[in-house]
């Protein structure tokens, strides 16, 4: 079973052309996807659409068989702006999503309906990814004593701590410099083949979907219908930027984008 | 964090200094109108367990009134004001023509309509607070960005958790330092609304009962009362945003 499918989406903002037209496209469990393209091209409304904070004015969305209406508690989403709670110490930004989940209860909605707040392994679940996300010690600061890159680090930690089944991420590392930027590629890149989530990763970077994405969706300026999608077998590689198909494989991906604009 | 003992000593040694000014000056003026403070505090003293304490409870009782009216209706509006464009296209010119308005021009539009009663004072104080913390309400909610929003909404906060989780938490600083630094109006305009048609408040004291009288030294006590009535709801709204807004107090390390 396909963990995204999309059935003829129709999606524009007013006074617009439509973006998406009559747009299929199923996304299998487990797989890393990127989403690429020009600025204003509509990736960032895609993600959005699947994350259930847009609807689509026809067709629909289901995750894991089921109809999205509204954003579902096991999705996580992570954007370009990290999005952290500026009155709030790193430890309690990272915490907000099991405290809003405690906060209503597993009502199906707001939190999965198997959820069950457990003290002692919510608190190992959150030491665990401020080691893996390299944020022990952090815990007492606020986000304006963190760099951008932990920032980002504690907004990755936030989400992950809630162990979502599907990762969507709008554009996560392109408010860092290069060097972090690689960093955090990589641990992304690792981590999704240790926990197999299911990846939607928007980007504008060409060595970024190259890195991340096994299937690299290319949209487009104008109306969206039929998707254009390059496979990319480097991303399942251990280290993609350093193999010798690397380069090639950007090459074709700016060549794709040239002909799908 | 502990203060090393000379800092302790300071505010100390200005009270000193102050207390010292104000005895050279009843001294060197030797006139009933400035009695020093050796005449004068032990009086304040004495009278706050009497008339006077009575007095500066009337008082505290119309800011505190006054401060709940208004934190109570211009929090939400402010609110609905910061997160709504549409809300702010449409209000934002009535806000920006009263907020610099000195409200106590409005004492007699509010006696006329409401009656010369504790109710019509308080809800002039409460109409001064009410415009500072509906501005900065309103700009503390419109700084929360489209995506702060959206990203405590995908960890599956609703309505109701992003009011306890987000808004709230975002607001209640605002709302303190919109107290802290209008207290100081509301309590000179307590005195102003206090001196007409009541029996209580240290308005009245300090002008009817002391000052028309010639009573001096009672007169100076009714104003230390009011000065402690200052200073305590400052110290006191301070003491909360403390509480409640620790990461106002870091220093950034960046």
């Amino acid at each position: 079973m396909s963990m995204v499918c999309i059935q003829n989406l129709c999606f524009g903002y007013p006074g617009k052309p439509p973006l998406f037209e009559h747009f299929s496209l199923d996304i299998p469990r487990g797989e890393s996807w990127v989403l690429i393209g020009p600025s204003g091209c509509g990736k960032s409304t895609l993600l959005s659409l699947v994350a259930g904070l847009k609807k689509p004015s026809e067709g629909f969305i289901a995750i894991e068989g089921r109809r999205l209406t509204r954003p579902r508690p096991e999705s996580g989403l992570v954007f370009q702006d990290h999005g952290l709670l500026p009155w709030a110490t790193v430890a309690a930004n990272v915490a907000l999503g099991l405290k809003i989940r405690s906060y209503y209860g597993a009502d199906g909605r707001h939190a999965p309906l198997q959820w069950q707040a457990d003290p002692q392994a919510q608190a190992h679940t959150l030491s665990l990814w401020m080691q893996r996300l390299g944020l022990e010690g952090k815990e007492p600061l606020y986000p304006a004593q963190l760099s951008r890159g932990q920032r980002q680090r504690a907004a990755i930690a936030r989400t992950l701590v809630m162990n979502p089944d599907l990762l969507l991420m709008d554009e996560p590392f392109s408010a860092l410099d290069p060097p972090i930027r690689e960093e955090l590629q990589g641990l992304m890149a690792d981590l999704g083949r240790e926990e197999a989530i299911t990846r939607i990763t928007v980007t504008h970077d060409i060595a970024e979907a190259v890195i991340l994405g096994e299937k690299i969706l290319l949209a487009h300026t104008g109306t969206n219908q039929k998707p254009k999608i390059l496979e990319n077998p480097l991303a399942l590689e251990k280290a993609p930027r350093k193999h010798p198909h690397f380069n090639p494989m950007c090459d074709q991906v700016r060549q794709a984008m040239g002909d799908a604009s | 964090m502990r203060l090393p003992r000379a800092r302790l000593l300071e505010p100390f040694l200005g009270l000193a200094m102050l207390l010292l000014a104000w005895q050279a000056g009843a001294s060197a003026m030797a006139k009933p109108i400035l009695p020093g403070p050796l005449t004068v505090i032990p009086l304040f003293l004495k009278d706050l367990w009497g008339d006077l304490g009575l007095h500066f409870l009337a008082s505290s009782g119309r800011v505190i009134l006054a401060i709940l009216i208004a934190v109570c209706t211009a929090a939400p509006l402010g609110l609905v004001l910061g997160q709504s464009p549409r809300a702010h296209a449409l209000f934002s010119p009535i806000i920006t023509l009263l907020y610099p308005v000195p409200k106590i021009v409005f004492l007699p539009v509010i006696y006329v309509l409401m009656g010369i009663s504790d109710f019509s004072k308080i809800f002039l104080i409460s109409l001064i607070l009410f415009f500072q913390i509906l501005v900065v309400v309103r700009d503390e909610a419109a700084s929360l960005t489209p995506e702060l929003i959206a990203s405590v909404r995908s960890l599956g906060a609703g309505r109701r958790a992003l009011f306890r989780f987000v808004y709230l938490p975002a607001t209640l600083p605002a709302i303190l330092t919109a107290l802290r630094v209008s207290v100081g109006t509301a309590v000179a305009v307590l005195f102003i609304a206090e001196q007409a048609l009541t029996q209580w408040g240290l308005g009245y004291y300090i002008v009817v009962e002391t000052y028309q009288v010639l009573r001096y030294p009672e007169m100076y006590a009714g104003i230390l009362a009011m000065g402690l009535l200052g200073s305590l709801l400052y110290g006191f709204i301070r003491i909360i945003e403390r509480k409640f807004a620790p990461h106002l107090f870091i220093k950034d390390q960046e």
